[in-house]
């Protein structure tokens, strides 16, 4: 079966290709979405304490007012647009990623993704301590949803990228912290996605390694993918990102250009800070 | 809570084959590479028990059963395996924590893992077990010298273990026992997440539940008494009386609580196992929702 050549979506990186935007339907659509943390601290625990209060009939007032994590957030992200997300710890920058990826149900509204989601919400997520490299890139990859034979297919591709060769067959908990994130980012961007969610995980790597990952989200890029990027680095979202969203608290502070609005986060909260430049 | 979730959770499960084959894969890896004897080891709690419970009821109070051992190798093993599976079941969520903090997997998937994982050392034990009876071709003990001691269905009252028979039966009545657990450890799944020392006491119900089913003792002892009928309602009893027809009266399942045949004992069993894995599953959809952020 051959394919009609002008119809093929995913051509050799190397050929030079504006990044497909706007094509059909968003990547990432959320719609008002809102979403409270299931508040836990004044429900009981423990079983014991259950039939205590039920017995009683006597509810612990609760300590805090409800928190929300995220408020009426609004979000539609293209492919081929790289979006950032800035904030303090807290803002809700990581429960927008778990939201996304369906680690969390928003309390209210909807969150939809077209196409196939890689969350790299902590690198190496899903290993298995006992097991070797070569069994884990096999976990990893098949909750992103791959089977065995394109695992196999991609595996050279991943060690490699990795640089761990030579040890696949050890047991991961004898890994250094730095092979198990080269690990896991190397399966995370092999799997293709058309979708890719990145929390805040260049921070690791050597200085050899972090370049290679900047590689390969600019080749994400590149190829027209949706990438939705969280960091703390206000260079590399800067130098990464179309699109930047501050949140605050849960509620979006400012969205728009990226260079406008990582200055206007800055100035916010170190006033004076970006006048000098 | 409505009907369509249900059939969307369920309508993306087979997307997740792979995960389950390698998370099943998984466990069994890490149980049994780091123990020389590994599925030796599996046998060894059984095997005590059996020598404990032979001990005590045949040699001390002289039960009066013709091979009390094979009646208690049909007892034992599926009734450990029910309890450890639902209680393996019932934490497995709460022990892939980190796991599901991190990465979407749908929980059922780690559910079915965790009993899948311990269903397969079940069926290795029944496999050695039938093997067992087999090699030692019991001559088949009377309950003829046992004045007072009756077994309906069986024809003068003769036990034997007939292979023929407990290998139609045996894969139904594992098919069966699996659903059961399955729909028991879904919701319980759950509610450990949410209170932490639910699993205590699934712990004592199950110790009590040992007792209090027919497993080292048989109904017919207590024939004619009130309650008997009433053990109908223990669902693993029903479970139970599958595997024991075969392998220790060498007839078809009967259900000695109700005096019905096969007919009646498949029938009860199938209800308690599909009617746990609706109910079950119905519970579980209930509160899976907020697993992620409070476990």
């Amino acid at each position: 079966m051959t394919a009609p050549e002008h119809d093929n979506p995913t051509l050799p990186s190397s050929i030079p290709t504006p990044p497909p935007t706007a094509r059909g339907e968003p990547a990432i659509v959320c719609r008002d979405v809102w979403k409270q943390y299931y508040f836990y601290a004044h429900r009981p625990r423990r079983l014991k304490e259950a039939v205590v209060q039920f017995v009683t009939r006597r509810t612990p007032p609760a300590k805090d007012a409800p928190v929300w994590a995220l408020q009426d957030f609004n979000l539609s992200v293209n492919r081929g647009e790289t979006v950032g997300i800035v904030g303090h710890n807290g803002a809700g920058k990581s429960t927008l990623l778990k939201l996304l990826s369906r680690i969390l149900v928003p309390t209210k509204g909807s969150v939809k993704i077209n196409g196939r989601l890689s969350a790299i919400i902590e690198l190496g997520a899903g290993f298995h301590a006992d097991l070797s490299g070569r069994e884990n890139v096999f976990l990893a990859a098949s909750f992103l949803g791959l089977n065995r034979r394109t695992t196999q297919g991609l595996y050279d591709r991943i060690v490699e990228f990795a640089e761990l060769a030579e040890h696949m067959e050890t047991p991961v908990k004898y890994f250094s912290s730095g092979m198990h994130a080269r690990l896991g980012f190397a399966i995370a961007v092999s799997v293709d996605p058309d979708v890719l969610l990145i929390d805040e995980v260049l921070a690791v790597g050597d200085a050899r390694f972090q370049p290679k990952c900047i590689e390969a989200i600019k080749r994400f890029q590149h190829d027209g993918k949706a990438i939705l990027f969280v960091s703390h680095s206000m260079e590399q979202v800067k130098n990464l990102c179309q699109r930047v969203i501050w949140l605050k608290n849960g509620k979006i502070m400012s969205e728009g250009d990226a260079v406008a609005t990582v200055t206007e986060y800055l100035e916010h909260y170190w006033p004076g800070s970006q006048k000098k430049k | 809570m409505t009907l369509l979730t249900i059939a969307n959770s369920l309508s993306e499960l087979p997307e997740y084959r792979q995960v389950l084959a390698n998370l099943i894969a998984r466990d069994l890896k890490v149980k049994y590479q780091s123990k020389a004897l590994g599925f030796a080891w599996s046998l060894l709690a059984p095997a005590a028990m059996l020598a404990i419970l032979y001990t005590i009821f045949r040699q001390a109070f002289r039960i009066p059963m013709p091979d009390y051992w094979a009646f208690l190798i049909a007892g034992i093993l599926p009734f450990q395996y029910m309890s450890e599976a639902i209680l393996n079941g019932a934490q497995s969520i709460r022990s892939s924590a980190a796991l599901i903090r991190k990465v979407y997997v749908p929980m059922e998937i780690l559910v079915i893992s965790g009993i899948t994982v311990r269903t397969i050392e079940f069926v290795m034990q029944m496999l050695l077990a039938v093997a067992l009876l087999f090699v030692l071709h019991r001559t088949g003990g009377t309950f003829v010298d046992m004045p007072g001691v009756l077994a309906p269905h069986v024809p003068n009252a003769h036990v034997h273990f007939d292979p023929l028979k407990t290998l139609i039966v045996l894969p139904g009545a594992i098919a069966l026992s699996y659903m059961f657990v399955l729909g028991v450890s879904l919701p319980l799944s759950a509610w450990c997440v949410i209170y932490q020392d639910l699993d205590h006491i699934i712990t004592i119900v199950m110790r009590v539940l040992f007792y209090g089913t027919p497993v080292f003792w048989g109904l017919f002892l207590f024939h004619g008494a009130w309650w008997v009928q009433w053990m109908a309602l223990n669902p693993i009893a029903d479970l139970l009386a599958l595997y024991r027809g075969p392998l220790y009266w060498g007839s078809w399942p009967f259900n000695e609580a109700t005096g019905g045949g096969a007919t009646v004992a498949w029938g009860i069993a199938t209800f308690f196992a599909v009617g746990s894995l609706v109910v079950g599953y119905v519970l579980f959809n209930r509160s899976k929702r907020i697993l992620a952020e409070v476990v």
